[in-house]
C-alpha cells in the first residue's frame, strides 16, 4: 500500500471541468509497483443540474451530458420519462419502439466505428516500435489510407441514421414521453438502401466482416501479446434479452464472475437499486458502483462490448452470432477476460448492430405514424440501455407539477472505473516495477490499456484546450521520482493553462 | 477598422459560391462559457448579410474531415479559457496531426491535416478562440464571455462590411 505521504493525492481543482487523465504508480522497497490508480478527475454535477427542470425536457438535456453518444444518454433519459408518464418500455407502439432501436443500434455502430478506426487502431496496426510522434491516426492513415476513409464512411453511416431519426445530430429530437416525435419517411429509408448518397447498410455489414477478419488474422499473429496484456479475472455486466441473447435497447440485468457463475440472474433492470451500491474514494470523482451482494472489493463488473459478449448466451443476428462462436472458439475460455478481446467483441457487435439496423429498415412497420402512446403519471423512472461503452442507467423522481425532484445516473465510464484501475495496475506491474524514470513506451502501454475500454472523458465540455494523460512515479518513500505528460492540446497555442 | 492579426492577409467572411464557407461552432451551451462557439455562430446565422453555412458540434470528429473537404474555407470557431487582448483571436490554421491519449474530441488542426491527408482538400481555414471564464453547469453566458462575444461579432460586422 502507498505510505501515509503518497496517499495525500489532491486533484487540482482547475482541471475539474477538464475532465483528464493521471495515473498514479507507487512503488514499494523492492522497487515493485505495489499500487496504480487512474484518477479521473472530471466533475460533472448534472444531478443536481436537472433537478427543478420538467421532466419532460430531460431527454434533451441529458444530451449535453456527453458530445460522443447523446443519443444514449436520450434513450435512457427517455425509458426513464416513459415510466414518468406511466408507460413501461412495452407499452410504446411497435413503431416508436423500432424507430428508438434503429437509432440505438445506428449510435453503437458509429461510436464502435470511431473507437476501432481511429482510436484503437493506432495500437493494433502500428508496431510497438512506432515513434510516438507516428503513433496515431494520422499514422494509420499514411499507412492503410483506405481502411481510413473506410472507417469515416461507417462513422457517417450511423451519424446519418441518427440525423434521419432525430432531425438533426446535435439537438435533435427522437424520443418524446410515450413514444417518438417524427416519422421515419420513405425516403428516409431508401437513403439507407439504395447505395447511392452513401454506401447502404449491406455495404455496412460487409465491410464489418472484411475488418472482422482482419482483426481474426491480427490475433492469430500477435496472440502472445493479445492474450497476455491486462489479462485478469473480473465479473462482466449486461443487458441480455428474454432468451438471454444480447440486446442493447431493452432488456435484463445479467451478471457473471470471472469463471462464468452468474451473480445477477436476470433481474428487472427498472430494480436496480435493489442490487447496485455505489462508493466513492478520495482520490477520484469517479463513483464506483459495485452488486451489494458481493461487496465493493468483489462486486464490480466490467462493462462494455466484451463484457456482453461474456454475459449473453447467443447473439439474435445469424452473421455476428457466427463471429461470437469463433470468438469464444478461439479464445478457448468463457468468459474471456482479457482486455484487448475488446476491440474483437467491439467489431461483433458492429456487425450486430448492421445486421439488426438492416432488418429494421425493410421492416414496413417502421414508416408508421402511430408513435405516442399515453399513460397515467408515475413519480419515478428508471431507464436503461447499453450505450457504446457499457451499462448505462438513468434514475428518476418527479413530484406532482412534473417537476424532476431527484436524479441518479450510473454511466459506463463509472462501471469500468475499477476494471480500468485493474488493468492500468497489471500493466504497471509489468513494465514499471523496478523502473526509475517513465519512458515513452511505458506510457503507451498504460493508454493502450486504458484505451480499451474506451472511457469517455471529455464529456460535456471540452474548451479548457488539454487533455493530457500524465503518470507519477513515487519511490516508497512518496517521493515522485518521474512523471511523463501527453498532452493533447486542443490548439497549438493553447491559452491559460 | 479591421483589427485582424497582421499576418492574416484573408477575408474568411469573402466567400463566394465557388469558395463556400462552413463556420463550425464548437462547444456546449449547457456549460455556461463553453456555448461561446454555439452562441456566435447563432448570431452570425441570424445575420441576413452572412453568406455561408453553418454546422454545430460538441467535439470535432473525424468525419468533419471529410465534411470540411467540400468548402473552399473553413472557420471554426470555439471558446477557450484564459485571457486575449481583445476577448478573441483569430487566426488562420495550419493542419497539424495531434491526438491524445483517449479523447474522442479532434483538434481543428487535426480536422485538417486528416482531410488534407485523407481527401487531397486544402480549403483556406482560420481559427477565432472567445476568451471564457466559467463552465460549470450551467447555462448562459458569464458577463465577461458575453463581452468578449461581443467583441467578436462587431468584428465580423466590420469584416462583412469590408467585403461589400
Amino acid at each position: 500500500m502507498p505510505n501515509q505521504k503518497t496517499t495525500k493525492i489532491t486533484i487540482d481543482p482547475v482541471t475539474r471541468v477538464e475532465g483528464h487523465g493521471r495515473v498514479t504508480i507507487h512503488l514499494d522497497e523492492q522497487g515493485e509497483v505495489s499500487e496504480a490508480r487512474f484518477h479521473i478527475v472530471e466533475f460533472r454535477g448534472f444531478e443536481r443540474f436537472i433537478q427543478g427542470h420538467p421532466y419532460w425536457e430531460v431527454p434533451v438535456l441529458v444530451q449535453r451530458l456527453c458530445g460522443i453518444c447523446p443519443v444514449s444518454h436520450h434513450l435512457a433519459a427517455a425509458k426513464a420519462i416513459d415510466q414518468l408518464h406511466g408507460l413501461m418500455p412495452g407499452d410504446l407502439s411497435p413503431t416508436a419502439i423500432k424507430l428508438r432501436r434503429l437509432l440505438h443500434y445506428g449510435q453503437v455502430f458509429q461510436s464502435h466505428a470511431l473507437h476501432f478506426f481511429y482510436l484503437a487502431s493506432p495500437d493494433l496496426l502500428l508496431r510497438g516500435d512506432t515513434p510516438e510522434a507516428e503513433r496515431n491516426i494520422v499514422g494509420v492513415v499514411m499507412a492503410n489510407k483506405d481502411l481510413a476513409k473506410r472507417g469515416i464512411l461507417m462513422r457517417k453511416f450511423g451519424q446519418e441514421i441518427i440525423k434521419a431519426i432525430a432531425g438533426k445530430r446535435i439537438h435533435g429530437v427522437a424520443a418524446v414521453p410515450g413514444g417518438n416525435y417524427k416519422t421515419f419517411t420513405p425516403e428516409e429509408r431508401r437513403f439507407f438502401l439504395d447505395g447511392k448518397a452513401i454506401p447502404s447498410v449491406d455495404t455496412m455489414i460487409e465491410w464489418t466482416q472484411e475488418t472482422l477478419q482482419m482483426l481474426r488474422q491480427y490475433h492469430e499473429t500477435n496472440r502472445a501479446w493479445l492474450d497476455n496484456f491486462a489479462d485478469y479475472p473480473s465479473g462482466h455486466l449486461g443487458l441480455v434479452g428474454a432468451q438471454g441473447e444480447l440486446e442493447l435497447y431493452d432488456g435484463q440485468l445479467r451478471a457473471i464472475d470471472a469463471s462464468g457463475q452468474r451473480t445477477l440472474n436476470d433481474v428487472p433492470a427498472q430494480d436496480y437499486r435493489k442490487y447496485f451500491g455505489e462508493t466513492v474514494e478520495p482520490w477520484t470523482y469517479l463513483k464506483f458502483p459495485y452488486l451489494k451482494h458481493l461487496g465493493r472489493a468483489d462486486g464490480w463488473n466490467r462493462v462494455g462490448p466484451l463484457a456482453r459478449l461474456n454475459v449473453c448466451s447467443h447473439i439474435g443476428t445469424p452473421l455476428a452470432e457466427q463471429e461470437r462462436q469463433h470468438f469464444f472458439g478461439f479464445s478457448g475460455h468463457s468468459p474471456v477476460n482479457r482486455t484487448l478481446y475488446y476491440h474483437w467483441a467491439r467489431l461483433i457487435e458492429m456487425l450486430h448492430c448492421a445486421e439488426v439496423a438492416r432488418q429494421l429498415l425493410n421492416d414496413p412497420e417502421i414508416l408508421s405514424d402511430d408513435l405516442i402512446r399515453e399513460g397515467q403519471r408515475q413519480e419515478e423512472g428508471v431507464g436503461v440501455v447499453e450505450a457504446p461503452r457499457g451499462t448505462l442507467m438513468h434514475h428518476y423522481r418527479a413530484d406532482e407539477k412534473g417537476k424532476v425532484t431527484w436524479c441518479n445516473l450510473i454511466v459506463s465510464t463509472t462501471h469500468n472505473n475499477e476494471p480500468m484501475n485493474r488493468a492500468v495496475r497489471e500493466v504497471a506491474r509489468r513494465e514499471l516495477s523496478h523502473q526509475k524514470e517513465i519512458t515513452a513506451p511505458m506510457l503507451n502501454q498504460v493508454e493502450v490499456a486504458i484505451r480499451a475500454y474506451d472511457p469517455c472523458l471529455s464529456c460535456a465540455t471540452h474548451a479548457i484546450g488539454d487533455m493530457p494523460l500524465r503518470i507519477e512515479l513515487f519511490s516508497h518513500d512518496g517521493q515522485l521520482m518521474g512523471q511523463r505528460t501527453k498532452n493533447s492540446s486542443l490548439y497549438s497555442n493553447p491559452l491559460g493553462v | 477598422m479591421t483589427r485582424l492579426n497582421p499576418e492574416l492577409h484573408m477575408n474568411p467572411l469573402e466567400s463566394n459560391p465557388a469558395n463556400e464557407l462552413l463556420l463550425i461552432a464548437i462547444g456546449n451551451d449547457a456549460r455556461q462559457d463553453d456555448g461561446l462557439g454555439w452562441a456566435f455562430g447563432q448570431a452570425m446565422e441570424a445575420d441576413e448579410d452572412f453568406r455561408g453555412t453553418v454546422v454545430y458540434r460538441y467535439q470535432l470528429q473525424v468525419e468533419d474531415a471529410l465534411l470540411i473537404a467540400d468548402y473552399g474555407t473553413v472557420l471554426f470557431v470555439d471558446a477557450c479559457r484564459g485571457e486575449l487582448p481583445m476577448g478573441f483571436e483569430f487566426t488562420p490554421l495550419k493542419a497539424d496531426a495531434n491526438f491524445g491519449f483517449t479523447t474522442h474530441q479532434l483538434s481543428p488542426a487535426t480536422v485538417l491535416a486528416l482531410s488534407k491527408q485523407l481527401y487531397g482538400a486544402k480549403p483556406q481555414a482560420f481559427l477565432l478562440k472567445i476568451a471564457g471564464t466559467a463552465w460549470a453547469l450551467e447555462r448562459g453566458l458569464s458577463k465577461a464571455g458575453a463581452r468578449n462575444l461581443a467583441s467578436a461579432l462587431k468584428e465580423a460586422e466590420a469584416l462583412q462590411g469590408a467585403k461589400e
